[in-house]
């Protein structure tokens, strides 16, 4: 792209403004040699700055520069790193509780208490002791339709949370709710969410009817 | 194309380009006054937290949207449109052609805006730093901005003059910067979302961009023309200017990582937005000896002449926030700085004390040129100035110090939050001090404006009003 | 700088390279291909998910109400500020804690403590008394209350099972309770949700 500046006049910006650059001043040290001063510093403390912290531009490196890995290994506690404590364990019921309370709680609420005339209550529910194949098959594929809890009636809608949740975290989750509030059930295997699944197949909401043959007391 | 003959060729350019500009000018000083009102409360709210508190879109995080919304978006840019428009059509030597598609992109743009600020008060806000507004009125925001970037293009392009001065290296580089970061930040953030934390990466990328090769390119441009200008002199290192502007360029884009230190970013993206901030060094240095050098060597014109006060504050502020930026970016003094209201008030120093004051300075100087006549208030100039001085002291100064103290204090695990808490409060008092004073030199602003408008403003009212029987009669009033 | 064309170039190479090498290597090399999602850390299972469900909903409350202009969310790593000393998490935040998340709310000021963490560190009885007065829980702070987030009702017989316990001069009158709305519940099964108590391979925890 070449310009074609035979053909323009000179502005008068240039006759009024003396922008053409003419170090006539008389001083000792010359702006423009601080200029080039600050080039040099700069690049110098650049390059430095680029070799020592670039932690070799791995995007995986998190840590500037090697000597932190210790630094930070000397921060934890008399356990003294990952020994002891059991920091690494997972414990299923502080799981279950977070999958509980970030999709259950809404509706069946914190307390487990439900919501009167809406959402049936699970503490000390008969419905929550009841075999885990049932509870699966409630979980993944929704209800729909009367049903009693706690000699209470309640018709409403539980969404499925199949496509949500995960075979696993349905079971952690359920774990939790049959040792909450007073209810003293054992806990519930992710194979038993699995194999619901896969029996139950893609499907609408479950009523109480078609879920008879699970209610065994 | 030429110009009006019966007038010298500058003053016809600055006439013939007053339609955009005095409509650019109307609308910032709009959104300038609505921002004023906000920033204030959005300041109040940080330390009083239930005041105003009831309703969903007065709560402090949307007003703090909002006045960030109106503030940069509103004043900003329709400043920024007036004074790049302006000063690239005085040094190309060339009217504006089609002047009426800008005062159409004007209104489209501040149209978007007021739909943008309305979705913020509803809860429509996003959660990046000055990508706020919401995604719906990305579209029109970008193409009223393209209109104006290519038409500062167009003109540059059919200059009349040979001269290729910096000012119009930095505005061309703005008008071509603009449009690039708002389609990368549109369609990296909310059309095609990338994943993760790369959001959080384009989103302080566009900011710096922003404020650095939009608003500070075209605030540098204005100095660079201002100084040399009023004080009749050289500037003192305008040889080397062009290193200053390559390393703008080529460095400073990568200057919006450094924020991220200490974030969830692999070490080598955080150390380039470093790097580059240590390259602009160079940068500040050269253009701190172009304007606080050149006017320091010539500080006795500086007194009495408001245009050069505005100008000599925003070559200091500039000087400062660079120094700012080289130190806030190392990772030793981030640590306590970061997260803390130091950087709200480097930030403020940039974005006011640099831009919005070299565009006080430039208004100051055009519109007399453009309309052929002097301010009516000239002591309002020089009022506007030094109140708008104490506020932004008011406001930098106690946010620096109390930024520092509370990154300390948080640092202390021994110190208890609420203590942290309690004691920052009280520095961010100074902060809605300092919003009376700067709201009423925009006030001393709007009010000058206004009077230097009145002879247009009654001549279009005489014309208006004019009875039959005299336009009948045919006499040329 | 000799003309239009070589000034383009410069600005070209300029925005474009920090747009390429920056950005465009950031999504890369952080997004969930590059980064699996489901690993095994140490002999454990760790299973990173988005925000799901209620807490999806929460994060959009989060996002509109504008928290993010008080709050972050990253913890730096221990011996860098003063995060893990105050027990707002036990390792740094990567990108891998991020990478399925819809909107990613990083925020940069901490005019009130960071929150990756804050599901482990209260209860969400906790979450609802804070939410509707602040200062019912801490004696100085600076954030607001959000009484449009909650409903007082009327009710008769026994209260809500989600009615908020509130004590002192916040219990709302006789016959009356005060019960969080959907919005309120979704952000705080959000909050409940924030919790980064796994390993990973480039972060570890410390205890």
């Amino acid at each position: 792209m070449t310009e074609d500046q035979t053909n323009l006049k000179s502005s008068e910006e240039v006759e009024d403004s003396n922008l053409v650059s003419l170090n006539d001043k008389n001083t000792f040290i010359s702006p423009e040699s601080i200029g080039y001063l600050a080039i040099v510093v700069s690049i110098v403390l650049a390059v430095i700055y680029l070799a020592r912290f670039s932690g070799g531009f791995d995007s995986e490196q998190y840590l500037e520069s090697s000597g932190i890995a210790s630094k930070m290994a000397n921060l934890g506690g008399s356990s003294g790193g990952l020994e002891g404590g059991d920091p690494g364990a997972f414990d299923p019921i502080k799981e279950g509780k977070k999958i509980y309370q970030t999709t259950c709680m809404a509706c069946h609420q914190v307390t487990g208490l439900g919501m009167t005339g809406a959402f049936p209550p699970l503490a000390e529910s008969e419905w929550v002791a009841r075999d885990p194949e049932l509870l699966a098959r409630i979980v993944l594929a929704g209800l729909q339709g009367p049903i009693t809890v706690k000699d209470t009636e309640f018709n409403s809608i539980m969404a499925p949370l199949g496509s949500i949740l995960n075979d696993e975290q349905i079971a952690l989750a359920l774990t939790y709710v049959r040792q909450e509030w007073g209810n003293t059930s054992g806990p519930v295997d992710a194979a038993v969410v699995t194999e619901a699944r896969e029996q139950s197949g893609e499907r609408g909401m479950w009523t109480v009817e078609e879920l008879k043959s699970w209610i065994t007391d | 194309m030429e110009s009006n003959l019966t007038l010298s060729g500058t003053a016809a350019i600055d006439r013939s380009n007053k339609a955009p500009f005095l409509v650019y000018l109307f609308s910032a000083l709009k959104w300038l006054f609505f921002a004023s009102i906000f920033g204030y409360l959005a300041s109040w709210k940080t330390h009083n937290p239930e005041f105003l508190n009831s309703w969903s879109f007065l709560t402090v995080g949307r007003v703090q949207a909002v006045y960030t919304a109106a503030f940069v978006y509103g004043f900003g840019c329709n400043i920024a449109f007036a004074v790049s428009l302006w000063l690239i059509a005085r040094l190309s030597g060339t009217e504006i052609r089609f002047r009426l598609v800008l005062i159409i992109a004007a209104v489209f743009w501040n149209l978007a805006l007021t739909v943008g600020v309305v979705g913020i008060f509803m809860g429509d806000l996003n959660a990046f730093e000055f990508l706020e507004l919401p995604s719906y009125v990305g579209l029109p925001l970008f193409l009223s901005s393209l209109i104006v970037c290519v038409w500062g293009i167009a003109c540059f392009k059919n200059r009349s003059y040979s001269e290729f001065y910096a000012s119009q290296w930095f505005l061309l580089a703005a008008f071509l910067i603009f449009p690039w970061i708002q389609i990368v930040a549109q369609i990296m953030l909310f059309v095609n979302p990338v994943p993760g934390v790369v959001q959080a990466l384009v989103a302080s990328w566009f900011a710096s961009n922003l404020i650095w090769l939009w608003f500070g390119s075209i605030a540098v441009a204005g100095l660079y023309y201002l100084i040399p200008k009023l004080l009749g002199t050289n500037l003192l290192a305008y040889g080397i200017a062009r290193r200053a502007f390559l390393v703008f360029v080529l460095a400073g884009t990568w200057m919006g990582a450094a924020r991220l230190v200490g974030g969830p970013f692999p070490a080598w993206m955080i150390t380039s937005g470093i790097v580059a901030s240590l390259l602009m060094i160079i940068f500040f240095v050269i253009t701190g000896i172009n304007f606080f050098g050149t006017l320091w060597q010539n500080r006795s014109q500086i007194v009495g002449n408001g245009v050069l006060l505005f100008a000599s504050f925003a070559s200091l502020a500039l000087l400062i926030s660079g120094v700012g930026v080289v130190l806030l970016s190392l990772r030793g003094v981030a640590e306590v700085s970061q997260f803390t209201i130091l950087l709200d008030a480097h930030r403020f120093l940039i974005f006011y004390g640099v831009f919005s004051m070299t565009m006080f300075s430039v208004v100051y100087y055009a519109l007399p040129k453009i309309l052929g006549r002097e301010w009516p208030m000239d002591f309002l100039v020089s009022s506007h100035f030094w109140i708008a001085f104490i506020g932004i002291v008011m406001l930098v100064v106690p946010l620096t110090i109390g930024g520092w103290k509370q990154g300390v204090a948080m640092n202390d695990a021994a110190v208890p939050f609420s203590e942290v808490v309690r004691f920052s409060s009280y520095w961010m008092v100074a902060r809605s001090m300092a919003w009376i004073f700067l709201t009423m030199g925009h006030l001393a602003l709007i009010l000058n404006v206004i009077g230097i408008l009145r002879p247009e403003v009654e001549t279009c009212i005489e014309d208006l009003t004019r009875t039959e029987t005299d336009a009948v009669g045919g006499v040329e009033s | 700088m000799k003309s239009f064309g070589s000034l383009f170039i410069v600005v070209f190479v300029g925005i474009t390279a920090s747009w390429y090498f920056l950005l465009v290597e950031g999504v890369k090399s952080l997004n969930p291909s590059e980064l699996d999602t489901s690993l095994q850390v140490n002999g454990d299972d760790v299973t990173i998910i988005g925000h799901e469900g209620l807490a999806g909903r929460g994060q959009k409350v989060y996002r509109e109400l504008g928290c993010v202009a008080c709050h972050t969310q990253q913890v730096r790593r221990p011996g860098y500020g003063g995060d893990f000393a105050r027990e707002w998490g036990s390792r740094q935040s990567v990108a891998r804690d991020y990478v399925l998340q819809d909107q990613v709310i990083l925020g940069s000021k901490r005019l009130g403590p960071d929150l990756s963490n804050v599901g482990s560190r209260h209860e969400a009885a906790w979450f609802f008394a804070h939410l509707n007065n602040p200062s019912d829980l801490s004696e100085v702070t600076n954030m607001p209350s959000y009484p449009f987030l909650f409903e007082k009702r009327e009710f008769s017989g026994s209260p809500s099972a989600n009615a908020l316990v509130l004590e002192g001069n916040d219990t709302p009158a006789e016959g009356f309770e005060i019960v969080p709305t959907d919005d309120a519940v979704a952000l705080v099964a959000y909050l409940l949700s924030l919790n980064l108590d796994y390993d990973l391979p480039e972060s570890k925890r410390i205890k």
